[in-house]
């Protein structure tokens, strides 16, 4: 991977292209309806949904490097209070198309000035994995990213033994970049961590793919897709 | 590259080892003295001599998100600034005959994670390409592993920093991954080359760095005869 370069006007050095440095609005509480349901900004009215849909789902928490797996629900209440109220991360609630919250995730490491963000703390409940909403959801909040807030770099982190992530980075279109060795302490352990990212020259042809992918006329009568994301 | 990993106890998903999480400390005033010269707590009473060794070489700054500066009070000033800095933390690195020659940083410091980085190399072309030069890195890096306790210390680049990325692989930093789009400096992309040294590794790297530096491996010239990192 090669970096486009011009000569430096005196040195000689090559250095990267001119590029707008006007910063990349922060997120905002915006609501983003979709087909199968919607991402809002999270509030405590989710609270009790969320309960719901996480409890006893303990593996959900193992690849979180801070938080969970909580103890009972006034702790898991106060956890998405703080959450809810977080600049950074700053989180959305993901509602489907009966109104039910069903998972969260956040906009995080928001670099305005570089124009760079991160999707993370991706938390979704048994209920939303392997919907379409889970990858419309992910489609939703990327377009937020680049299309209304300007970033032009989204980036996709994980665990390194993160599997699913891992797959569901690259099903969505995010270029893996590498792996950082010994890169967190996370729960007592070491963690390192596996970067991906996808660039805003990069969105119109990933967009392309979801909207394909998101089509009605891509679920069978089953709901069973007949063409995988990504592919032609 | 699998880490290592155990089952988690409940659910059976991998899980990296358990190791010790006892923060590691943050770096300090030290003098740390080598055969070639020394690095040292950079301070106010260095910038004279950094004005003078850097003056002029406006190549140095180019990949920098700082500079260059365009009269001598505002290269004083940045050095000045850099001296009271806490994160970056920058030393003095010092010739023989007492003169300052550069500074170097740790940087994002992460005492609770156990990561740091070494950044903000600024080495004057009288530094370039000397034994002291290596042996700064050397002292730096015994010192954040050995005395500090971290574990990962990193180096980044602007993925165009031929000499910076060539710098990183001679010193035995492991190359990670390249970060497209990752800034914008002086209003210009810059891609991040990431490199890393890890504590389970630094013996190692200790020794090529001891075998290197050892009067023996310079001629009447003070001419190499073995690389870094060579057998």
């Amino acid at each position: 991977m090669t970096t486009p370069s011009e000569p430096h006007p005196k040195t000689g050095q090559p250095i990267g292209l001119p590029v707008d440095p006007t910063p990349a609005p922060r997120p905002g509480p915006v609501t983003i309806q979709g087909r199968y349901g919607r991402i809002e900004k999270l509030e405590p009215l989710h609270t009790a949904d969320l309960c719901a849909a996480f409890a006893g789902h303990e593996r959900v928490w193992t690849y979180i490097s801070t938080d969970g797996p909580f103890a009972d629900e006034p702790t898991f209440a106060a956890f998405l209070a703080q959450r809810a109220a977080s600049p950074d991360p700053y989180a959305y609630a993901i509602i489907d198309a009966s109104g039910r919250a069903v998972g969260y995730f956040t906009l995080m490491r928001i670099q305005p000035a570089m124009r760079v963000i991160e999707v993370g703390h991706v938390l979704y409940s048994p209920a939303l994995q392997r919907t379409p909403l889970g990858t419309e959801a992910q489609y939703l909040l990327a377009r937020y990213a680049f299309e209304t807030l300007g970033y032009r770099r989204y980036e996709w982190k994980c665990n390194a033994l993160n599997e699913a992530s891992r797959r569901a980075a690259l099903r969505y279109g995010f270029v893996y970049e590498g792996t950082f060795r010994q890169h967190m302490i996370a729960k007592g352990r070491n963690r390192d961590d596996a970067w991906f990212s996808m660039l805003d020259s990069e969105w119109p042809a990933r967009k392309a793919a979801f909207e394909r992918w998101l089509d009605p006329g891509n679920f069978d009568a089953q709901g069973s897709q007949r063409v995988k994301l990504g592919d032609a | 590259m699998i880490p290592e990993s155990e089952p988690h106890p409940s659910t059976g998903q991998l899980i990296g080892l358990p190791i010790d999480t006892t923060p590691a400390q943050r770096p300090g005033p030290v003098t740390i003295e080598g055969r070639y010269g020394r690095i040292e707590k950079h301070a106010t009473r260095h910038t004279a001599e950094l004005c003078a060794a850097f003056a002029g070489h406006d190549r140095i700054w180019t990949y920098m998100s700082h500079g260059p500066f365009t009269d001598e009070p505002s290269l004083a000033a940045f050095f000045d600034r850099r001296a009271v800095s806490s994160d970056p933390y920058a030393y003095a690195v010092i010739d023989a005959s007492g003169r300052t020659v550069g500074s170097l940083s740790l940087s994002v410091i992460r005492p609770e994670m156990r990561v740091v980085e070494v950044g903000h190399v600024l080495y004057a072309p009288t530094l370039q390409r000397t034994p002291l030069g290596t042996e700064a890195q050397y002292l730096l890096a015994r010192y954040a592993f050995e005395t500090l306790g971290y574990r990962r210390y990193e180096w980044k680049c602007n993925s165009l920093n031929e000499p910076s990325r060539r710098a990183a692989l001679r010193y035995g930093f492991t190359y990670e991954a390249t970060f497209r789009q990752h800034q914008i400096i002086k209003d210009r992309n810059r891609d991040t080359a990431w490199f890393s040294m890890l504590a389970s590794e630094w013996p190692a790297r200790k020794a090529a760095f001891e075998r290197w530096l050892d009067p023996g491996n310079f001629d009447a010239y003070g001419k190499q005869r073995h690389k870094l990192g060579d057998a």
